[in-house]
């Protein structure tokens, strides 16, 4: 009898095990596959980085999530009852293999995202400090442009003080040099989002804080606000216009010239 | 108006002249007082100062002084100020609604099954409002342009939502059940502080008409997390929130000082902590947790109100204030309430699926260790909201290391599920649809945490969509279906009739699929580049809000089942008065209606934990002479 019935569990646990491979593995092709499908092309290595991140996630996460599943799909399917039970299940308090491997296999996975954070930090570097001065984090400084970005309620301004310190509402960026933004804020907590660049650094009101990326797409992008900052906290966004060297050079020609004119006319 | 009737005698007397019960003092006196006395404040305080935020914070002040008052909350309290003899037993008895019929629902009434269900309906009342405010939330989202709503009431809705949600889970299950089902668990006659129980639950209704009052003062535009300074920019509805979480929040301590000394000092003969019920372990952590975490947003929420109605600076820059003070006080509650939330639906998982699948809890001290492993990390995790708020580079790595650790407790809540399911006598009722669903929800909403917990994937995803549609899986798909898991079992103990079976089957099928189509969608929003909080969005993000939308609309409809199931069972429910799960916990070894003191008699001694099944040798867990029946 005992026999028997160890035999069973064994058969069940066989037939569990099996499946999970068999969902895991189509579980993690299918899955990559949509991520993939879902997340939308980077414009800049930061964004490049995080994408893989969520896809590599993904793939770990889904067959963790897979076995849970499939036991507990399994049970419900194998063990159910028809009507209230008229007799009781086995008395299993515990299972020492299963106490042993259930956390060692979480604390494994914890170790494995905290490595690839710390990794993936070094690259991402954008937690509020200079270019070139967050330690480990801060990312390495190439002659980067500046600009300064300042939020209020609804509405960001940027200025290029390297280029005459002229004053925007449109951000214009040329490709694949580092920018540096010098973001805060004139009112309340506003956050510099621009989706593209992976780019996100809150503008605090009486801080400065700092973050940069390389943009390496040509194109028009979006930089919004995305701390809840008042009223028209959802239309609080502008245009980010990527463009060549020249094109650049040419814009700020256009830009900083009535400044100029106005002020010699005075 | 109360005080005088209630102090008048007090000589000792056992008998009391039967027409002083017509005067006695309930909510409809409270109400008058609290009303009178907030409208002679304001009024006070507008001659004096002419200042709408003096007048509203005076008003908000008076009104649950004279709201208590008014419920005699303080009559006895006044009592023993003034030397007066302690109350006899019988006025004791009367206080704790003696054959008071429906009325001692309505009074201040010390009772612990009262207040639990008292709490129930504050609950469900909370769960509809907040239920409405999303409904209204998804009809504005449904198209781009903010077209049904103006931004003004998006933004007081969004926050109102957020707001009456949390209260209401931070109280779904410590409230109606910690009150209701704990005591009894644990073989106890009242809660260790019966006073403080019915104060608690006052407070706590106290506070709600002071949150609504925003909508009659302008609104708040800060959703629910109250950032200052945009809180202290001079919005007149923001202080009415203010004084509202101050008195919820307050509510919330008093009640948990109240259940963690029940359950430390009212634990009955050989009831130890290893015996103890998973649930009773887990309302005890999440409330001694809310103990630690609460004050600082009570504090913030002072400040708040100082910085707006006294001119401080706590918040703002330019007075040398910061608005990072206020980010780190209120996430240092922000992230362990939510674990607040979540430590009690852990302890009715394991609690209902024994009792479904005729197996004892598979792992009960790795599940207790679990909680108690989560109850203190959760308290060292809040900074990873504030990745991208400027926070030192090297704070980074460890509130990330912190987050991902406390996985392996929560991770062991999932362990005792599939150990206690694999090879048991699993009878699909609906406690145990809630739970499975609960496996299925919480399971992606912990997932989907792994990609905000690390900072690289935070940083494109924090203040998203995906962030919104992640923690309504873990406090929607998780705790809020556990909150339906428990009231479908406990139900019969409390009215002594079960929800009806089928509606209940619609109602779950229904929100969970709906729940899981509409928060799915949510996610792609996320991913796509949808902000949180906006009332307008990018038309190509249209397809997925329409989903959102519609299957939201969905949800709506299966807690409409519920509300018509609920009403309808109290009155035509199938009479269940015995033990109708078969559960070994105590509270179904007393008679329903439970006897006011609950164990007539001598009190239980406890041999046993209450998931003996399948145990031959076991003794049975009631040694005291409480009727047990088989339903």
């Amino acid at each position: 009898m005992v026999k028997a019935e160890s035999f069973r569990s064994q058969h069940h646990l066989r037939f569990v095990m099996v499946a999970w491979a068999v969902a895991s593995v189509i579980g993690v092709a299918l899955s990559v596959m949509i991520m993939k499908a879902v997340l939308r092309p980077a414009a800049s290595p930061q964004m490049a980085d995080q994408n893989l991140t969520i896809v590599v996630f993904t793939a770990v996460a889904v067959p963790v999530a897979f076995f849970v599943l499939t036991f507990v799909g399994y049970s419900v399917w194998r063990f159910r009852t028809k009507g209230m039970p008229t007799e009781d299940g086995p008395p299993i308090r515990g299972n020492r293999l299963a106490f042993v491997l259930w956390p060692s296999v979480s604390a494994a996975l914890c170790v494995f995202l905290l490595v690839w954070g710390l990794y993936g930090m070094t690259k991402v570097g954008t937690f509020g400090t200079p270019v070139g001065q967050g330690g480990m984090f801060g990312g390495t400084r190439s002659d980067p442009l500046v600009v300064e970005v300042t939020g209020q309620q609804w509405l960001w301004t940027f200025t290029y003080p390297s280029e005459g310190g002229f004053e925007t509402t449109k951000l214009v960026l040329p490709v694949d040099r580092q920018v540096e933004f010098k973001v805060t804020s004139l009112d309340v907590v506003h956050s510099f989002w621009i989706r593209a660049f992976g780019v996100k650094i809150d503008a605090v009101p009486g801080q400065v804080l700092y973050t940069n990326t390389t943009p390496t797409q040509l194109g028009t992008f979006t930089a919004r606000c995305v701390e809840l900052c008042g009223l028209y906290h959802a239309y609080m966004q502008n245009q980010v216009d990527v463009v060549t060297a020249a094109s650049f050079a040419a814009w700020v020609q256009s830009q900083a010239a009535p400044v100029h004119a106005t002020a010699v006319g005075t | 108006m109360g005080v005088t009737i209630e102090s008048g005698g007090g000589q000792g007397t056992a008998t009391r002249p039967p027409a002083r019960r017509l005067f006695r003092p309930n909510v409809l006196t409270g109400l008058v007082l609290g009303i009178v006395l907030a409208v002679i404040a304001a009024y006070v305080a507008n001659a004096i100062t002419q200042s709408a935020y003096s007048t509203a914070a005076a008003a908000f002040t008076a009104w649950p002084i004279g709201f208590l008052v008014g419920m005699g909350a303080m009559a006895y309290p006044i009592r023993w100020a003034f030397g007066k003899s302690d109350p006899t037993e019988e006025e004791e008895l009367e206080l704790a609604g003696k054959d008071a019929g429906i009325w001692r629902y309505f009074r201040f009434t010390t009772d612990h099954k009262v207040v639990g269900i008292q709490y129930l309906w504050l609950v469900f009342t909370l769960l509809t409002v907040g239920g409405l405010a999303a409904m209204l939330i998804r009809i504005n989202l449904i198209e781009p342009g903010s077209k049904a709503l103006a931004p003004w009431n998006y933004n007081t809705i969004v926050g109102f939502h957020g707001l009456a949600m949390i209260a209401a889970s931070i109280i779904m299950i410590s409230g109606p059940f910690g009150n209701f089902v704990v005591p009894i668990m644990i073989g106890a006659r009242d809660m260790a502080f019966p006073r403080l129980n019915a104060l608690s639950f006052w407070l706590a209704f106290s506070s709600v008409p002071v949150l609504l009052m925003t909508f009659a003062t302008g609104g708040f535009s800060t959703g629910w997390t109250l950032y200052a300074p945009l809180a202290t920019e001079g919005e007149l509805g923001m202080v009415a929130i203010n004084f509202g979480v101050i008195l919820f929040i307050l509510s919330t301590m008093v009640s948990a000082v109240n259940i963690v000394t029940t359950v430390i000092t009212l634990r009955t003969k050989g009831m130890t902590w290893a015996r103890l019920p998973a649930t009773v372990w887990a309302v005890f952590l999440s409330v001694l947790l809310g103990l630690v975490v609460m004050p600082s947003f009570e504090a913030s929420q002072v400040f708040t109100m100082t910085d707006q109605v006294f001119k401080t600076t706590f918040f703002t820059a330019s007075g040398g204030g910061s608005a990072w003070l206020y980010e780190n006080l209120f996430w240092f509650m922000g992230h362990p309430e939510v674990y607040v939330i979540a430590i009690p639906a852990f302890g009715v998982v394991a609690d209902i699926i024994p009792v479904f699948t005729r197996k004892p809890l598979f792992g009960r001290p790795l599940i207790v260790g679990g909680m108690i492993g989560v109850t203190v990390i959760s308290v060292f995790v809040w900074a990873h909201h504030l990745f991208v708020s400027g926070m030192a580079p090297g704070l980074v790595a460890p509130f990330m290391l912190t987050t991902e650790l406390i996985s392996i407790p929560t991770g062991l809540i999932f362990l005792a599920i599939v150990g206690t399911l694999w090879r048991g006598k699993i009878w699909t009722e609906l406690p145990l649809m809630w739970v499975l669903a609960f496996v299925f929800n919480f399971l992606i909403g912990g997932i989907t945490g792994i990609y905000l917990a690390d900072a690289p994937s935070d940083i494109g995803l924090h203040g998203t969509m995906f962030v919104t549609a992640h923690f309504h899986y873990t406090l929607m798909g998780g705790m809020l279906m556990e909150f339906f898991a428990a009231v479908y079992f406990w139900f019969p103990k409390m009215f002594g009739r079960k929800l009806d079976t089928r509606l209940g089957k619609i109602h779950f099928w229904i929100t969970q699929i709906c729940f899981n189509v509409a928060f799915l969608a949510m996610f792609y929003s996320g991913l796509q580049g949808m902000a949180r909080r906006v009332a307008s969005y990018a038309a190509f993000l249209t397809p997925a809000n329409v989903v959102t939308s519609l299957f939201a609309f969905g949800i709506g409809v299966g807690m409409c089942i519920f509300a018509y199931n609920v009403f309808r069972s109290l009155r035509h429910g199938e009479p269940a008065t015995g033990n109708v799960w078969g559960s070994k916990t105590l509270e179904w070894q007393v008679p329903t209606p439970v006897p006011l003191e609950n164990f007539t008699g001598a009190l239980p001694v406890i041999t046993a934990d209450p998931y003996g099944y399948g145990e031959k040798d076991a003794v049975e867990v009631v040694a005291a002479a409480s009727g047990s029946g088989e339903g």
